[in-house]
């Protein structure tokens, strides 16, 4: 409290002078105002934890996504799949053997769960075949809460987040003629993180050929 | 009256204030830890990935050397005869008695253990040929026992073009050449007087002329892969004294196996006759699977640990070589954090990646380069 002493007379007095200091009230009111703002700032700090937790996701997808072309690769270098083949289900590019229809990818126009390969048969051991519809997912292996892997809390991670498309486009010149031995691969992983919600993607854009 | 409202005002907001820091700080370290992560992640994953899809390459129709049978020969160690695969050598599988160097050599269970109830890790052995180097320029020819020398072919000179330089190099790198020349340890493929055997670099490579090297492959390499095996009729120092061959080729074995001798434990990269390197730290559990290719009943193994064991989890695969792997599945490459934060209350202190993906085998399982 601001005061001043005067002289008046020889004597002093003391006057008291306007108060220009808060008042309560105002107090109250602006740290109402200053929570309101830290309270926003501990979302952003929320925010900015949850991209970090989903790096994760994103090096999990990358590397399913070059899982599912590695599969390919294996698919076009084993002798029992032909080239022409290695493409997705209905393709009429069928230049080898001539047939109307050909392929053996599922079909890329929606995104399927990640399912398994199968474990039999001409396809097995390849991702994204038409066999595979109807497998068991693909899980992670987590070692659990001892952090110890082969032991008994140790937790399978269905993938079912997870979904992939493959797309094998044929390839054509400038001049627009068909590149048969040559194809364009787009591997698209589809997942949701847990902490925003939001659909994420990973695409991967690569070729592979007739030829090893 | 107003002065301690203010005061108690003033504390409360301190109070969150140094709340916001500590999450602050906390989300720091956290970041921190996964960078830390993900760093060793990519370095591991992308050499690994990048080495296993190499497997085989330039070792031509089959990927199966005959290596000598005498004395055993060896991979995972160094000059020193220090072996590194949980502390003892890694042997070459074999057909009868005789053993062969494949593309692929599958480690089951021969890593260390760094948890009893986890139980051993495994190792992978890859082998390809260095394109870097353009040995195979040189004609090479035994001029005395354990001693090769590699020089121009006569003709056509001074080096055959085209074929083994690439465009714009007129040269191959001097065999004396301190970094990229043949130095003791590095193993040397050769088809000499007919017949295709590797060899183990002892000593430093000398010039003897123009363009010309003496190279030292003495009996007693660490690798065993210079023996005179008695009635062997496999190994350099059997070949016949000026037996001669073209396009010397030098190969790495390269071995990736989890050293836990230091902490935190690491994944190295052993290559031929050298000293390991580190890849990655913080790598704490190293396991495989491959899919097989049965030639003879035209299926796929797929999923095999210990491929051609007959192991109960092999079964599919029994008998088949490895040479016959189409995939290699990388089951578990785990990867901790270092960085404890428990005193900033981040669950128990530690963050894990794993890896758990596939690659082809694309160089190994030669099938047809050109299909119909």
């Amino acid at each position: 409290m601001a005061t001043t002493m005067i002289r008046r007379g020889g004597n002093f007095r003391v006057r008291k002078q306007a108060e220009n200091g808060f008042s309560l009230l105002e107090v109250v009111i602006s740290m109402a105002v200053l929570t309101v703002g830290m309270v926003s700032l501990l979302g952003v700090f929320g925010l900015a934890m949850a991209s970090t937790q989903t790096s994760q996701q994103d090096m999990i997808a990358k590397q399913l996504a070059n899982e599912a072309y590695e599969s390919i690769v294996t698919a076009r270098n084993t002798t029992q799949i032909t080239w022409d083949d290695i493409q997705n289900q209905g393709s009429t590019t069928c230049t080898v053997t001539g047939a109307s229809s050909c392929g053996i990818f599922a079909s890329p126009t929606a995104p399927l769960p990640m399912y398994q390969a199968v474990t039999t048969g001409t396809y097995a051991g390849i991702l994204g075949t038409t066999s595979d519809v109807g497998q068991p997912e693909q899980t992670l292996q987590d070692p659990g809460p001892d952090g110890v892997y082969q032991t008994a809390d140790d937790i399978l991670i269905p993938l079912t987040g997870y979904q992939r498309t493959i797309l094998i486009s044929p390839v054509y010149d400038s001049s627009g003629n068909l590149v048969g031995s040559l194809r364009a691969v787009t591997i698209t992983i589809q997942y949701s993180t847990s902490q925003t919600q939001l659909p994420k993607s990973y695409i991967l854009n690569s070729y592979i050929s007739e030829y090893q | 009256m107003e002065m301690v409202v203010s005061m108690a005002i003033g504390l409360i907001v301190l109070a969150a204030a140094v709340q916001i820091y500590i999450q602050g700080v906390s989300a720091t370290w956290t970041v921190a830890q996964r960078a830390e992560m993900q760093q060793d992640f990519r370095a591991a994953s992308n050499i690994l990935t990048k080495d296993l899809s190499l497997a085989g390459a330039g070792l031509g129709n089959g990927v199966a050397i005959a290596l000598p049978s005498g004395s055993t020969p060896l991979y995972g160690c160094d000059q020193t005869a220090k072996c590194y695969l949980n502390g003892v050598a890694g042997t070459y599988p074999l057909q009868g008695a005789t053993p062969y160097l494949y593309g692929l050599l599958p480690g089951y269970n021969i890593g260390p253990i760094l948890n009893v109830a986890q139980g051993a890790t495994d190792t992978v052995t890859v082998v390809y040929t260095d394109s870097s180097f353009y040995l195979n320029c040189y004609t090479a020819t035994i001029t005395a026992k354990g001693v090769v020398t590699f020089a121009p072919a006569a003709s056509p000179t001074p080096w055959p073009t085209p074929g083994c330089l690439p465009t714009g190099v007129t040269s191959p790198q001097a065999v004396n050449n301190t970094v990229a020349g043949l130095t003791a340890g590095d193993l040397v493929l050769m088809t000499l007087g007919g017949n295709q055997v590797v060899a183990e670099v002892t000593g430093p490579a000398t010039a003897t002329g123009t363009n010309s090297y003496s190279v030292p492959f003495a009996n007693s390499d660490v690798l065993k892969m210079n023996q005179t095996p008695t009635g062997a009729t496999s190994g350099l120092n059997s070949a016949a004294l000026n037996a001669t061959g073209t396009s010397p080729t030098r190969i790495l074995v390269i071995t990736y196996y989890l050293d836990n001798t230091v902490t935190p434990s690491r994944l190295m990269r052993q290559i031929s006759g050298h000293s390991p390197i580190p890849v990655a730290e913080n790598i704490v559990y190293l396991k495989f699977s491959y899919d097989l290719f049965n030639d003879s009943t035209n299926t796929v193994a797929v999923n095999q640990p210990n491929p051609g064991s007959g192991d109960s989890n092999d079964t599919a695969s029994t008998g088949l070589l490895p040479n016959q792997i189409t995939k290699i599945n990388i089951l578990n490459m785990a990867i901790d954090s270092t960085l404890m934060s428990s005193q900033f209350r981040q669950g128990n202190g530690y963050q894990r990646l794993d890896l758990q993906t596939s690659v082809s085998a694309r160089n190994l399982t030669y099938t047809n380069e050109y299909p119909n």
